[in-house]
Order: C-alpha cells, then sequence, then structure tokens
C-alpha cells in the first residue's frame, strides 16, 4: 500500500486558470478638491495620462471640484447613488498637510474601501510643490504597466484591468513577491517541530508558495494571448522583502502604473501590502481594487 | 509428533475462533492485524510443542553432502512465495507511485471524462478495477478516491462522492479478480491450486468486465448520475476538469518512462513467468522482488526511507498468519473445518459449489479473507480429487473477494473507502453501507455463481 498522499498531489495538479474579458469604462469620475481651472488642467493630465487605454474608449468624464467636493458621508452617498465604473483621485484631499506623506487622507481611505468602485490613485501635488511639475511630465502613457497579482483571492480583475489598462504595444509585468520575512519565520517554527523535515519544508513550500502565483500568471499570459490582444506579457515571481522588492521593480523596468488589490476580506481597513505601497510609492498611479 | 485427541483439536479450533474475532474486531480492539496474529501464533507454537503436536523432523533442512540446517519452529509454515510476492510488489508499487505514473493516468482519464459525471463514473470505475487488478485494492481506493474527492469539489458536485466513493469500493473487489497478483486470497489459493498466471487472467477476465459494467450501470441508476445535457454546463465542466494539469504529477521525465516501462515489463514478467527458462524455476515471487528492488534503485540513497515506507504490519500479518494455519493443521483444525467444507462439497457438483461461493462470500464479509483464504486453500488442497482445473478453488476466490462487498469491513478497501468519506464528512454507518451496497453485493455474487457454475 502506498504512503503515498495522492490527494495532495491531485490537489497540486490544479492550476487556478485565468480568463480574460474585455473590460468597458463608460463613466469616469474625477475627483479634486481644486478649483475648477487647476482641476480642467489635472482632468487633461489625467485624459492624456489614460488616452490610449481601450477600456476607455468610450468614457465620459465627471469632474468634482472644490466648490462641490461634499463631506465624506455625502460624497459615498452620492457614489452609490450613481456609480462610476472608475474613480480617479489623488491623495490629502483636503489636507492641511502640505505634502503627501505617512498617509493617504481621509478621502482616500474611506473611498478605497466604502465603494466598491476602483480608484486610480494620481501622484498629483500641489501647485507649489517643488516635484509637481516632474511628476505631471511623468504622465504621459500606460506603455508599462505593472500588476500585484494574487493567487490568493482567486480574483481576476486585478489581471484584467492591468491587461485592459495596458496599451496595445505595451508591456504588462504580471509580479508576485512571495515575503521572505514572513516565510523565514514559518521556517524557523517548523525548525522547532522534529516531525517536520526542515529541509523537506523549505525546499517544498517555497516551491510550492511560488509555482501557484507562477502558474497564474503564465495561464495569464497565454490567455491574453489567445485573445488577440496587443501586449507583451512579463512575468517576475520571486522570494524577497515586499516593499523594497517592488520598489526595485517599479524603477527597474521603468512602470507607468501599478495596479493592485486593496480590499482585506472581513474588515474595514485597506489590505496591509496595499496601504505600504499606496504610502511608499507617492510617485506612481496606482490603481487600487 | 502424534495425532492430537479431540479436546486438543477443541482447544485450538477455539484459539482460531477467538483471532478470527478479533481481526472482525480490529478497531474496537485498538490492535492492528499483524499484533493480534502475532500473539495467536506465540500462543499456538507455545500450545503446539506442548501438546507434541509438531512435527520436529520438519525443522531441519538438508542441504546435501551430509550437512543440515536447523530451522526455527516458525519457518517452515509461512508461505515465503507469497510473502515475496507481496514485499516485492509493494516496494514497486510504492516507488512507482511517487513517479507520478498513476496519478497522471488518473488526472488525464479525468481532462477526457470532460467533466461529465456520468463519464466520470465509467472512467473511474474502469480505472478502479485496473489498478486493483495490477497494484492492490487498497492502492488502487487511495489513489481513485483521492482524485473522486478533488475533482468532485471542483466540479461542485460533492453530493455525489457518497455513491462514487461507495461504487468504486465495491469495484476494487471485483477488479481484485483480475489477475493472480490483484489480491492476496488470489495469490494463496491460485498458489495452492497451480494456477498460472495468464490461465487465471483469462479464465477471471470476462466475469470482471460483466460484472464491472453492470456495478457502473446499477450505480448511476441507483445514485441518478445522469449525462450533462446543457451546453453551458458542459462549458463549464469541461473547463472546470481541464484546471487539472497532468503534467504537475510528473516530478522527473525519465523517472516517469522509466517507471512506464518498467510496469508493462512486470506486468509481462508474471504473465510468462510459468514459460519462461530459469525464471519458471525462480517463480513470481523472485520476479517480484527483484522488480521491487530495481525500482528502488531510484532511491538507492535514502532506500531506508522506501523500506520504512512499506506495509510492515500487512507484511508482518502475513507471516504470522502462515504460522498460525500451519499450527491449525497439526491441531486438525483444518481437517474439522474441512469435514463442514465436505458436506458443502458433497451437496453435489453444482450445489456444492455454489453453496461454497456463497458461505465463503458471507464468512469474507465479517471476518479477513486472507485467514480464509489461508485456511480453504489448506484444506482444497488436501482433499481428494480436487485438482487444479476443479471449480471449488475457484469458488473461494470469488466468494473470498467479492464477500468484502457485502460489509464495510469486509474488505480493507472497502475500509479504505468509508475512511475516506468519514474524513469528508459523510456519515455512512455500519448498516448504512450495507443497505446501499447489498443491492451490488447481491448482483456480483449471482453472477459470479452463474459464471463459476455455467462458464468455467
Amino acid at each position: 500500500m502506498p504512503s503515498f498522499d495522492f490527494e495532495s498531489q491531485f490537489r497540486g495538479t490544479i492550476r487556478q486558470g485565468y480568463s480574460h474579458e474585455p473590460l468597458s469604462i463608460r463613466d469616469a469620475l474625477l475627483i479634486t478638491d481644486l478649483l475648477p481651472a487647476r482641476a480642467d488642467e489635472v482632468l487633461a493630465t489625467t485624459r492624456r495620462f489614460l488616452g490610449r487605454v481601450r477600456a476607455l474608449d468610450r468614457a465620459s468624464w465627471r469632474v468634482t471640484t472644490e466648490g462641490d467636493l461634499p463631506i465624506i458621508p455625502d460624497l459615498v452617498a452620492s457614489i452609490a447613488a450613481r456609480p462610476p465604473d472608475l474613480i480617479v483621485t489623488y491623495r490629502n484631499l483636503r489636507d492641511l498637510t502640505r505634502l503627501p506623506r505617512n498617509s493617504l487622507g481621509v478621502y482616500l481611505d474611506t473611498l478605497t474601501q466604502a465603494t466598491a468602485t476602483p480608484v486610480l490613485v494620481l501622484p498629483v501635488r500641489r501647485s507649489d510643490d517643488p516635484g509637481a511639475v516632474e511628476l505631471k511630465q511623468r504622465l504621459v502613457n500606460t506603455d508599462r504597466v505593472m500588476v500585484i497579482t494574487d493567487h490568493l483571492t482567486h480574483d481576476p480583475r486585478l489581471i484584467r484591468y492591468g491587461a485592459e489598462f495596458t496599451e496595445n504595444g505595451g508591456t504588462l509585468t504580471l509580479t508576485h513577491i512571495e515575503d521572505e520575512a514572513n516565510f523565514e519565520r514559518l521556517m524557523t517554527i517548523i525548525s522547532k517541530i522534529p516531525e517536520i523535515d526542515d529541509a523537506l519544508a523549505r525546499r517544498t513550500i517555497g516551491d510550492r508558495l511560488l509555482k501557484e502565483a507562477r502558474d497564474l500568471c503564465e495561464t495569464a499570459g497565454d490567455d491574453l494571448e489567445a485573445h488577440d490582444i496587443d501586449i507583451r506579457v512579463e512575468t517576475y515571481v520571486a522570494f524577497g522583502h515586499t516593499i523594497p522588492a517592488y520598489r526595485e521593480l517599479l524603477v527597474t523596468r521603468e512602470i507607468d502604473l501599478l495596479v493592485a488589490d486593496s480590499k482585506a476580506p472581513d474588515r474595514f481597513a485597506m489590505s496591509d501590502l496595499a496601504y505600504a505601497m499606496a504610502i511608499e510609492f507617492i510617485n506612481i498611479p496606482i490603481l487600487l481594487l | 509428533m502424534h495425532h492430537p485427541d479431540a479436546t486438543v483439536t477443541w482447544i485450538f479450533a477455539a484459539l482460531l475462533a477467538l483471532m478470527v474475532v478479533a481481526l472482525a474486531m480490529e478497531e474496537k480492539l485498538h490492535a492492528k492485524k499483524s499484533i493480534i496474529t502475532g500473539v495467536t501464533a506465540a500462543i499456538a507454537l507455545f500450545l503446539a510443542d506442548a501438546f507434541h503436536i509438531l512435527p520436529l523432523d520438519r525443522y531441519t533442512l538438508n542441504l546435501g553432502d551430509g550437512h543440515i540446517r536447523e530451522l526455527p519452529v516458525y519457518i517452515p509454515g509461512i508461505e515465503w512465495e507469497v510473502i515475496a510476492i507481496i514485499f516485492g510488489a509493494s516496494l514497486f508499487v510504492d516507488v512507482t507511485a511517487k513517479s507520478g505514473l498513476f496519478s497522471w493516468i488518473a488526472v488525464k482519464l479525468t481532462r477526457l471524462s470532460g467533466g461529465d459525471p456520468y463519464w466520470l463514473l465509467f472512467y473511474y470505475g474502469g480505472m478502479t478495477i485496473l489498478f486493483s487488478a495490477f497494484l492492490n485494492n487498497v492502492a488502487a481506493m487511495l489513489i481513485v478516491g483521492s482524485l473522486t474527492v478533488v475533482s468532485l469539489e471542483k466540479l461542485e458536485r460533492r453530493k455525489l462522492l457518497m455513491p462514487f466513493l461507495l461504487i468504486e469500493g465495491l469495484l476494487t473487489n471485483v477488479g481484485g479478480l483480475l489477475t493472480l497478483i490483484s489480491s492476496v486470497p488470489n495469490i494463496i489459493v491460485g498458489k495452492a491450486a497451480g494456477i498460472e498466471f495468464v490461465v487465471f487472467f483469462l479464465k477471471a477476465a470476462p466475469f470482471v468486465v460483466v460484472a464491472g459494467v453492470i456495478t457502473i450501470l446499477l450505480g448511476a441508476r441507483i445514485f441518478h448520475v445522469r449525462r450533462l445535457t446543457d451546453p453551458e454546463e458542459k462549458r463549464r465542466a469541461r473547463a472546470l476538469v481541464e484546471s487539472f494539469n497532468p503534467a504537475d504529477t510528473i516530478t522527473s521525465r525519465g523517472f516517469f518512462a522509466f517507471s512506464g516501462i518498467m510496469f508493462v515489463a512486470l506486468v509481462l514478467m508474471l504473465s510468462l513467468t510459468g514459460f519462461l527458462p530459469i525464471v519458471k524455476d525462480l517463480g513470481m515471487g523472485y520476479v517480484a522482488l527483484v522488480f521491487g528492488l530495481v525500482s528502488a534503485l531510484r532511491f538507492k540513497a535514502s532506500v531506508d526511507k522506501t523500506y520504512a515506507a512499506l506495509d510492515w504490519d500487512l507484511l508482518a500479518f502475513f507471516g504470522t498468519l502462515f504460522i498460525v494455519v500451519d499450527v491449525m493443521e497439526h491441531a486438525g483444525v483444518l481437517g474439522l473445518i474441512g469435514q463442514a467444507i465436505g458436506v458443502l462439497v458433497g451437496l453435489g457438483d453444482q450445489l456444492g459449489a455454489g453453496s461454497l461461493l456463497a458461505a465463503s462470500a458471507v464468512t469474507s464479509s465479517v471476518t479477513d479473507n486472507i485467514p480464509l483464504a489461508a485456511v480453504l486453500a489448506n484444506i482444497l488442497g488436501s482433499m481428494d480429487g480436487v485438482n487444479s482445473d476443479s471449480n471449488l478453488w475457484w469458488c473461494v476466490i470469488f466468494g473470498a473477494n467479492l464477500g468484502g462487498n457485502l460489509t464495510p469491513i469486509g474488505s480493507a478497501s472497502t475500509v479504505v473507502a468509508v475512511t475516506i468519506m468519514h474524513k469528508h464528512g459523510i456519515k455512512l454507518s455500519f448498516f448504512g453501507f450495507v443497505k446501499a451496497a447489498l443491492p451490488f453485493a447481491a448482483v456480483q455474487i449471482a453472477l459470479a455463481m452463474v459464471y463459476v457454475l455455467v462458464v468455467l
């Protein structure tokens, strides 16, 4: 009688597949706390930045300016009453903070969690910020989009939005950094359990953690190719310290847009990784789903 | 040594009966089989020597040229050929399973079914029969049962888990009839009767095919397993089973190919053992041991782990059981049972053989079929006029295998099926199993009677 655990082996053969469906954004809402003239400038920058996004081909834009930006409960209620397909905004709306450091601001924090609509966070600064002009110049196109894939939530929207926001001929980078610190903590615990072989656990758990993420990225690449979407798909799956590793990828691959999941199950607060990225990566547009 | 008187025979008969009851209550006693038979063997040997019923001249081996080797008292009664076949085949199956060969076949068939429950039942049923035939019933049930759990979960058809596992459990005992090495009763009885591997296969195969198809069709009907007709449902089911990637079962392509070749070669060698020079003299046990050894070369640096994974309880069980049966023979217990069998057989060619099959089936439904096969093979072997062509051997083989389908404790593979059910939260009581399995077992046993009495 074989001592082998066949049930585990069979579960291991199941690949989490990705099946692409086109995306159509008809109604986009730009939320600002600016005067109308300055808000129009931001709208123009945004439309130029997203000008070649296929999903936005037939989008109509609404803009909220300083005068009509309501208090948060009313804003959430108005969005619920007429939910847009995409919200575009930036950090620290109506905050006194001069520079976007250490927080997203209460508006953005609430918008990402209280609405189901994806939120595109622009790296817009106040006009008196010395970096504002430079940032504006960087919002040119979505030629290089990076998705933090999450194979654990089985949510295909991340790759779907990433693919649809990558302009034709561009590059979509599907990434997954497995947190090395968490892994090492687990391995330390395992090293104290005599019934579990440390070396075997390190090798098999490590391989399996990366394999599942890699499988999802690979099937997504195959499926997007099968749908004749004119983008190049690259995959990066590895162990690492998440924030520094993603930061390096953003820099070395000159990423124009980052796509990540902000929702955490069973709680109102934003997911830990998305929050950390939104705080750390202030110079890059982030699409939070 | 002298012939035991009736009191001694009854003392040993009581000991045998106690062992059989203990084996039936194995789980209640929290004792493994080998412990039960081991304790019985120790007591039996002690009493046998005390009553002077063992032929002590048997315990020397004349090697020629005056060389005499003394054998321990527990050695001569053991059927070493049977132990060698079980050890070699277990080692081979354990190593081959790690290559992913069986899982690859299982995943391929799952995809081939397109996720349609009806075809899935047919493919899994067929796979159960084949795996039972060429591996062993427990391994077959573990492989197919595990895949059934995973694939039905994936297909969101968990309600079908009990019917599928039940039918697969019942089919292991049908598939266990296909070849001489498919089940331990086959090995014991086939060896005692002198039935060749190929002859066994040719005689058993027609029954296995018919009984297998009938069991699956009956199962589909009783448990309402129907074909998918809605195109959208079909498309979705196909997409779900296609997420199984057979390539993921293979850890090394070389090892996989090697295992495939070795598996085919083992079946061929076992088929040809009776015909090939030299190999014919060395026997099936030698063939199984060599194949086990060659497959273990893959893990030559860590073969201790491979050995450790073997089912030593099973091997110790066989070894000690043979000792018990040997002592029982000298104590006159087998002669006593043989008289009862003689009464059954004396009912006539048809009625006698039919009664033997039915009695074997009923007995093996509540006791382990291996002691039953060992005892009956010993008795039939010593009966006048019972040669290898006699259908009485087949009555024991069919009865001992199919009787296991009457109760959840009747065979190791149905125990595995019920264990998988319990693990996944499906409550099926002893009588619940009997009620669900009875139509299948009754049809199979009736079919076996007709086949043995009319066809063989």
